[in-house]
């Protein structure tokens, strides 16, 4: 009779518990992939309770299972913080209340994943909350359940201009196109691109230039992956013939300029899609690429080659100002050998291929050997063209080179150094 | 107050100009005491922008109206085997854009905001034979995967004895910034410090290992307000890499990194989830995940063949890389090689990426295809073709169809060159095709893009004079439904030195027509003229000077709407040494 009676009180007390606590549960459909979100935007879940009766503390136990009932995760109440309850007051809880992460015991694959991502699998879940009692968890509100799809976004990869590249400057001053993937998978409104450029300026690296410049192009663009800019700049070499240093020789392919780009994207709310990258602001992994001379390669021409130092003796040291007596005996070809004298004369052009170091080495191969080129690339002058071994350049402060190298000398193999003058030129060359 | 630490430093760079003279005399034999080189300057650039009518701010600055910049970068050898390089770039305007720092207006950043922005830098790197001192702001690459493109001030070394590699470095990446309404708007930052350590052992063309260490921490009590989506985080990071060169050309070379992340530190410690102690501590908001590269390859001087691999866990984030994008699986086979007597050179590379590896039901695949094929058939006569392949495909998930998209570019680049005792010429004609597709998710309808461009180009090189003109024209039409865009560039360039060339004299002159489907077209002219003047053997001075006129059609309203937009940038460099 004492069990009946039990049950008998359960059965009408319940409902009137129930009764006395009325809650409402809103998710949104498509929360952010990465739970750590959903703590710090309200709009993800809500949770509302109203409590009629007399004031009490209730835990919050929350439920996440996938559609057919595969157990995802449910909070552990022996760890939870009880709610205070008040009468006649309405509580609102969001997410970072209704399923903290420290609470919240996630169970196998989503575990897993959980851990090395901070996201659980795409896919359908139901979560489901409800109020019980703190000592003997007995529920003391109805469960709510709803169901939501998670989605984990991935920012755009940019596609063209790809990282380093080179683009060509004449026809960079017309249009440079610009394309890269959607957010995937596509949201179900429009998202908005922000195509961003900056210009790298001298003795900036890329990210250091996205970080402090001002952009050149800031052009928002929705429902297409593709943007066609007119720079409107004026593309001109940077560098010049008579630099300062080595490093400014590497440099010499023409480049008109540099520049970084990337893509920031927003949702419908204009909210940085904040879920793909580390600093939640819809900032995609940047590329450089460069404006320069894939059309035409400001190289130079020959106006003279001579030897200012030979090492005659062999003593490892160069004698100075050798120009003069050996002028008329530095006669070689590329090998170092001996040139007859008439050779020189059936060299029809007068231009020269200076080797060149690159600026990008996945365009250009490190320590291509360009004087492959020069073979027909003779001298105009009457002077020598020796150009065998070359070993490395430097600037001279009169505009030319010089370079270090081996040449046959009365017909002795000796060191040399060799200074070329030039005269900058476009030419084309083999890339 | 001055130590008496910097009294011999100060008494030693006032004593330089005179040590630099010194050291011209010197003989070639022997080695100079003292030895300067590099360069110190100073630009000022003035951005000019006039829109009509008035009221109408269709065209926004695209610069700063007035910018300083000053470089100081000198190196000081003394001896054989100290040097003490500088590296000192800095402007007077903070212009941020991307980051906390687009908050800062001029005047208002602090001074360890000025030294630590981004735009400027304050590094010094004395060196003593094989150790290396780092001090001020450092961009340091470890590794691929573990810190490289992120520039922290603070203070380190480098060392290699023989063959071993120890380096350490420690500083701020970013300062506290307080959440700002604006304009312009900023969420803040909390002041960001990093760490970063390398061991290792290597030989140069043989081989090398390293271990890496690298951590970010933000500092909780680094800001007074701060948006409430921006959280302190803190990353741990470390990686193996190594490399192996091997006989006739090979070489293979390898790196495995863990990351492990806090992104919310805010957050309660977690037992649950594995710490490394005492580098971090886990929370309830810490993800560890993995990323891995490799690749295998031969070079040689005419022929270069490699592979590639890349993954990125999902949840792999490194202090070091902070744009880097996870939940990516690359492989790539790369090629080139020379061929009939190097008049030939073909490069080419194939490769697919997948994203989202981590969601089986929204893996997207990217494939990527690349080749560039130029032939020198004779002394007047080359040509370049080139195609690039590129397609991006993704399941739909909640629509309908999933993404599809598809580009296919195709160039064509015949040249020809002629000469005679006193010209050469060359003319150079290229032609590109693009076609890009899209699919439509909702609907499945495709969109086509279609691209041609024609480029002639004139390049008369007088060898017998100083002036160096070229010429080109170009259309470029791009197509799609209820779209048309058509372009067309006239320009010319000339260049010719000046005062027994000393001075060098640059100007181009360009014409763009461009109109959009059935609009009024606009129309553009841009003018650069510049001058770089070699004032005497060390000191020059170089000025560049661009106008840009644009007048819309009626595409825009208000109808006829005109900006003119003006650049003028002059500087002075000294360099040092001989």
């Amino acid at each position: 009779m004492k069990k009946y009676l039990i049950i008998l009180t359960l059965l009408i007390a319940g409902p009137m518990a129930f009764a006395q606590v009325n809650v409402n549960l809103v998710v949104s459909n498509n929360p952010p992939g990465t739970l750590i979100e959903w703590g710090t935007k309200k709009e993800v879940l809500t949770y509302v309770v109203v409590n009629q009766g007399q004031p009490r503390q209730a835990l919050i136990k929350t439920t996440i299972t996938l559609t057919d009932g595969t157990p995802v995760a449910a909070t552990n109440l022996s760890a939870a913080r009880p709610i205070t309850l008040e009468r006649g007051v309405t509580t609102i809880l969001y997410a970072i209340d209704v399923m903290p992460l420290q609470t919240m015991v996630f169970v196998g694959k989503f575990k897993n994943t959980l851990e090395k991502t901070g996201k659980l699998p795409a896919g359908t879940y139901q979560i489901c909350v409800q109020l019980v009692n703190p000592v003997d968890l007995l529920p003391v509100s109805e469960q709510r359940c709803r169901i939501f799809s998670l989605a984990a976004f991935q920012l755009p990869i940019l596609v063209l201009p790809a990282d380093e590249d080179v683009l060509d400057m004449i026809m960079a001053k017309t249009a440079i196109t610009f394309r890269w993937t959607p957010v995937t998978p596509r949201p179900g409104l429009p998202v908005k691109y922000r195509v961003l450029v900056f210009e790298i300026l001298e003795n900036q690296n890329p990210l250091q230039a996205m970080r402090s410049n001002k952009p050149l192009l800031s052009k928002d663009v929705i429902g297409t992956t593709q943007y066609i800019w007119q720079p409107q700049l004026a593309f001109m070499p940077l560098q010049v013939l008579d630099g300062n240093d080595e490093s400014q020789f590497q440099n010499l392919p023409a480049i008109a300029g540099r520049f970084v780009w990337t893509v920031q994207s927003f949702d419908n709310n204009d909210v940085p899609f904040g879920d793909g990258n580390i600093n939640g602001d819809g900032i995609s992994e940047p590329y450089s690429f460069v404006v320069g001379d894939k059309q035409f390669t400001l190289t130079h021409r020959l106006l003279e080659s001579s030897v200012v130092d030979a090492d005659l003796d062999g003593d490892g040291n160069f004698e100075t100002n050798m120009s003069k007596e050996l002028a008329h005996q530095l006669i070689v070809d590329n090998k170092g050998e001996p040139e007859e004298p008439q050779m020189k004369a059936g060299v029809s052009t007068s231009r020269s291929n200076i080797p060149r170091a690159s600026h990008d080495k996945n365009k250009f191969q490190e320590g291509q050997d360009t004087t492959n080129n020069q073979q027909k690339a003779g001298v105009s002058t009457s002077r020598s063209n020796i150009r065998t071994h070359i070993n490395g350049f430097n600037l001279n402060s009169d505009g030319g080179y010089t370079g270090t190298g081996d040449a046959v000398i009365n017909g002795r193999v000796v060191a040399v150094k060799i200074r070329y003058r030039v005269k900058p030129l476009a030419i084309k060359v083999m890339k | 107050m001055i130590s008496r630490a910097t009294i011999p430093l100060l008494t030693l760079i006032l004593l330089l100009p005179g040590w630099g003279r010194a050291q011209d005399t010197m003989t070639k034999k022997k080695p100079a005491p003292f030895s300067i080189s590099g360069v110190a300057g100073v630009t000022y650039e003035h951005y000019g922008l006039n829109r009509e009518p008035d009221g109408w701010y269709g065209f926004t600055a695209r610069k700063p109206w007035n910018q300083v910049r000053f470089n100081f970068s000198p190196t000081m050898q003394f001896g054989k085997d100290f040097s003490l390089p500088f590296n000192f770039n800095f402007a007077l305007k903070p212009v941020n854009y991307a980051g906390p720092y687009s908050g800062i207006q001029s005047g208002k950043q602090s001074f360890g905001q000025f030294v630590t922005n981004p735009m400027n830098s304050f590094g010094i790197n004395p060196k003593y034979k094989w150790a290396e001192l780092q001090l001020g702001t450092q961009y340091l690459n470890y590794s691929d995967l573990s810190t490289g493109d992120i520039g922290v001030f603070g203070v380190g070394f480098d060392l290699h004895p023989k063959e071993y590699v120890f380096k350490f470095f420690t500083g701020l990446s970013q300062q506290g910034i307080n959440f700002f309404t604006g304009p312009p708007a900023t969420t803040g930052a909390y002041k960001r410090k990093n760490w970063m350590f390398q061991v290792g052992k290597e030989r140069e063309g043989s081989y090398e290992v390293k271990f890496n260490l690298v951590k970010g921490k933000d500092d909780l009590g680094s800001v007074d307000t701060i948006f409430p989506t921006i959280k302190p985080q803190e990353g741990f990071t470390m990686s193996v890499v190594s490399k192996v060169f091997l006989g006739g050309g090979w070489y293979v070379q390898g790196e495995g990194a863990q990351s492990i992340y806090t992104k919310d530190m805010t957050l309660p410690f977690d037992t649950s989830v594995a710490s490394f102690k005492p580098f971090i501590e886990s929370r309830t908001s810490t993800v560890r995940d993995y990323a891995a590269e490799g690749g295998v390859g031969r070079r040689s001087k005419d022929y270069d063949i490699g592979v590639k691999v890349k993954y990125i866990g999902a949840g792999f984030q490194t202090p070091g890389y902070p744009f880097m994008l996870p939940d990516r699986l690359d492989y790539t086979l790369n090629t080139r090689f020379n061929a009939w007597k190097n008049k030939m050179n073909v490069v080419a590379s194939i490769g697919q990426r997948v994203n989202n590896v981590s969601n089986t039901t929204l893996k997207a695949k990217q494939f990527i295809g690349n080749i560039n094929w130029f032939t020198q058939f004779n002394d007047h006569w080359n040509l370049n073709l080139s195609f690039n392949n590129f397609g991006f495909q993704a399941p739909g998930g909640i629509n309908p169809y999933g993404i599809k998209n598809v580009s296919n570019d195709l160039g064509i680049n015949p040249s020809f060159t002629w000469s005679n005792d006193k010209v050469m010429h060359l003319i150079s004609v290229s032609y590109n095709y693009s076609k890009y597709d899209e699919r439509d998710v909702l609907t499945g309808l495709v969109t086509s893009n279609n691209t041609h461009t024609a480029l002639l180009t004139y390049v008369p090189t007088f060898l017998t004079k100083d002036v160096s003109p070229d010429f080109s024209v170009m259309y470029f039409n791009n197509s799609m439904s209820l779209f048309k865009l058509t372009l067309i560039t006239i320009s010319s360039g000339l260049s010719m030195p000046a005062m027994k060339n000393k001075m060098n004299l640059r100007g181009q002159l360009q014409y763009n027509y461009s109109k959009t489907n059935s609009f009024k077209n606009n129309n553009n002219i841009i003018a650069s003229c510049n001058v770089d003047w070699k004032v005497t053997k060390k000191f020059s001075w170089s000025t560049f000077v661009s106008s840009n006129r644009f007048k819309y059609g009626n595409e825009i309203t208000p109808n006829n709407a005109n900006y003119l937009e003006s650049i003028i940038r002059t500087g002075f460099q000294y360099r040092f040494g001989k």
